[in-house]
């Protein structure tokens, strides 16, 4: 049997255009759904991971408030910390001048009899006179031996030692031994030349020049070594000592800190602020504030007294 | 009609593919990739956090440990604090409290205890009271000048600047200065001594210094050494010498 199909051809073609039509427009719809259910599910991951992260953040937010707190607690710590390191420092500092002072006097020679001892923050002033020029020499090298002086400079006064005044002619007459000839500091070595300190004056480092030992344990105070030596007698000997001498030792930086008086802690208002008002006028027309008297004898007030 | 008469299903087919491309490259590039970006962002923040949060025992023992340490530091300033003279902070309290203080605190206080130790003070000078009600800032610096002792030796000197650290005020010195001979050592310095009110250690007192700091940075440092005594200034002497 035979099978003819009578249906035009551009009819047959349209049925198959057509269900060719439908197979892709049922694939897009298809691949749409698809789409779409994944975009939810990625939005659900999305949502969730923003959930969780939420979580975490509040969890982490407790660790930061810990740290506030810790900060916190620090912070007053240290502002506790800071009034009682200020504290301590003081009575460091009053040790640290003791030693220091201490320090100072145990690189003066012990011929040397002191006047006055003036240490400031950044260097030590030492006045005093010695017996002999020699003792100054030795005196001069022991002291720039201080391992806390960058510098020392030294004046000499009133010079009336190692030469004798009032000799005519060659010039001044050294006292003692001659030694060879030198240069000590900033002092010309010209004894024989004539020239220099005081017309003549001879400082000699030679063959028995200082050995620079310092006086270790020697209290340079003049009147504490006549005691030792001797008495008022020998404090009265050593009170006409000839030679004056000065020395202005500059402190090493590291040293000086430590003579700095501590600060309170964040600073501090001046008394004046408070106590310098209402009763200072007051106080001076009165004469002078309050007197507190101790002991058996009057005491005149400020100013007003004999 | 004549139009749809020359499609053929290549063609349907091809549209249906340009289509079908054309809606994933669009869902990926709009939606997807910017998805997944921001995903991978929150876990990364997520891991973070989490990171963060596993310090918690750490945090926890460093907060301990800090506590412990304010409570050592508190208890000694406290201790400091309870070293000193009782100063009110109402301003017309502290004025009472003040001249209270200035009149038989700390003069006889640093006399009684020079004295104690063996030295006679000279010079020994407090500013004037005030007489008015005024705030009390929480530190008083009351420079006191100079004042000297007079001792027998320069170890006793020595030993006299070790005593310094047991004055019954937070009291320091300046430049000390030795002149003479033993044993009439002429020993002479600037006092200045410190007074912590009550509020010293009160929080609010941060703020107060800090910002007395900053009011002090641009004026005068208040040095504890040297220092002029104060008009109308008082001054306490004692038997021995007349002091200027």
């Amino acid at each position: 049997m035979i099978k003819i199909n009578l249906l035009p051809a551009h009819i047959l073609e349209r049925q198959r255009l057509r269900s060719v039509i439908i197979i892709a427009a049922a694939v897009i719809i298809l691949e749409v759904a698809v789409l779409g259910v994944a975009m939810t599910r990625v939005k659900g991951q999305l949502t969730d991971a923003n959930t969780e992260l939420a979580y975490w953040k509040t969890q982490a937010g407790k660790v930061a408030q810990f740290d506030s707190v810790i900060q916190s607690t620090n912070g007053q710590a240290g502002f506790y910390g800071r009034w009682v390191a200020w504290d301590t420092l003081i009575g460091r500092y009053h040790e640290a001048w003791a030693e220091n002072l201490q320090e100072f006097a145990r690189w003066i020679y012990a011929r040397v009899q002191v006047d006055s001892l003036l240490p400031t923050p950044q260097q030590v002033q030492i006045q005093g006179r010695t017996d002999t020029l020699s003792s100054f020499r030795k005196a001069y090298l022991n002291i720039i031996r201080c391992p806390r002086y960058a510098n020392v400079a030294f004046n000499i006064t009133g010079v009336t030692g190692g030469y004798v005044q009032g000799q005519t002619g060659a010039g001044p007459a050294p006292r003692g031994p001659r030694p060879a000839a030198g240069t000590l500091g900033g002092l010309g070595g010209a004894a024989r030349t004539g020239g220099g300190l005081g017309g003549g004056l001879r400082i000699g480092l030679g063959s028995r020049a200082s050995t620079g030992r310092a006086a270790s344990g020697a209290m340079a105070f003049g009147g504490q070594r006549a005691q030792a030596a001797g008495g008022p007698q020998q404090l009265a000997a050593l009170n006409r000592l000839p030679v004056g001498v000065t020395f202005n030792c500059l402190l090493k930086p590291q040293y000086t800190i430590r003579l700095i008086p501590p600060q309170p802690p964040v600073g501090g208002a001046p008394v004046t602020a408070v106590a310098g008002r209402g009763g200072g006028a007051a106080a001076r027309a009165r004469g002078g504030g309050l007197q507190i008297r101790m002991g058996g004898r009057s005491s005149a007030p400020r100013g007003g007294g004999p | 009609m004549a139009f749809l008469s020359r499609i053929t299903r290549l063609h349907i087919i091809a549209g249906a593919g340009v289509v079908f491309v054309a809606l994933l490259v669009a869902f990926s590039l709009s939606f997807l990739q910017p998805t997944l970006r921001q995903i991978k962002d929150v876990k990364a923040q997520q891991a973070a956090q989490e990171k963060t949060w596993s310090q918690l025992p750490a945090k926890v023992a460093a907060l301990s440990q800090a506590k412990q340490n304010l409570a050592m530091a508190e208890a000694q300033a406290n201790a400091m604090l309870a070293r000193q003279p009782k100063i009110s902070t109402q301003p017309f309290d502290a004025m009472f409290d003040l001249y209270r203080e200035y009149t038989y605190g700390t003069g006889p206080a640093l006399l009684r205890f020079f004295l104690s130790k063996g030295y006679l003070p000279r010079g020994i000078a407090l500013p004037a009271t005030p007489f008015t009600p005024q705030a009390v800032p929480p530190l008083l610096v009351i420079p006191m000048g100079g004042f000297g002792i007079q001792a027998r030796s320069f170890p006793a000197v020595l030993n006299f600047l070790r005593q310094l650290k047991d004055m019954p005020r937070i009291g320091v010195i300046g430049g000390v200065t030795i002149r003479g001979t033993s044993p009439n050592l002429d020993v002479t310095m600037p006092l200045t001594v410190y007074i912590m009110t009550s509020n010293a250690l009160a929080p609010q007192a941060q703020v107060a210094l800090a910002a007395l700091a900053q009011a002090k940075a641009g004026g005068a440092a208040a040095g504890g050494a040297g220092g002029r005594r104060p008009p109308g200034a008082m001054r306490f002497r004692m038997g021995g010498g007349r002091s200027r």
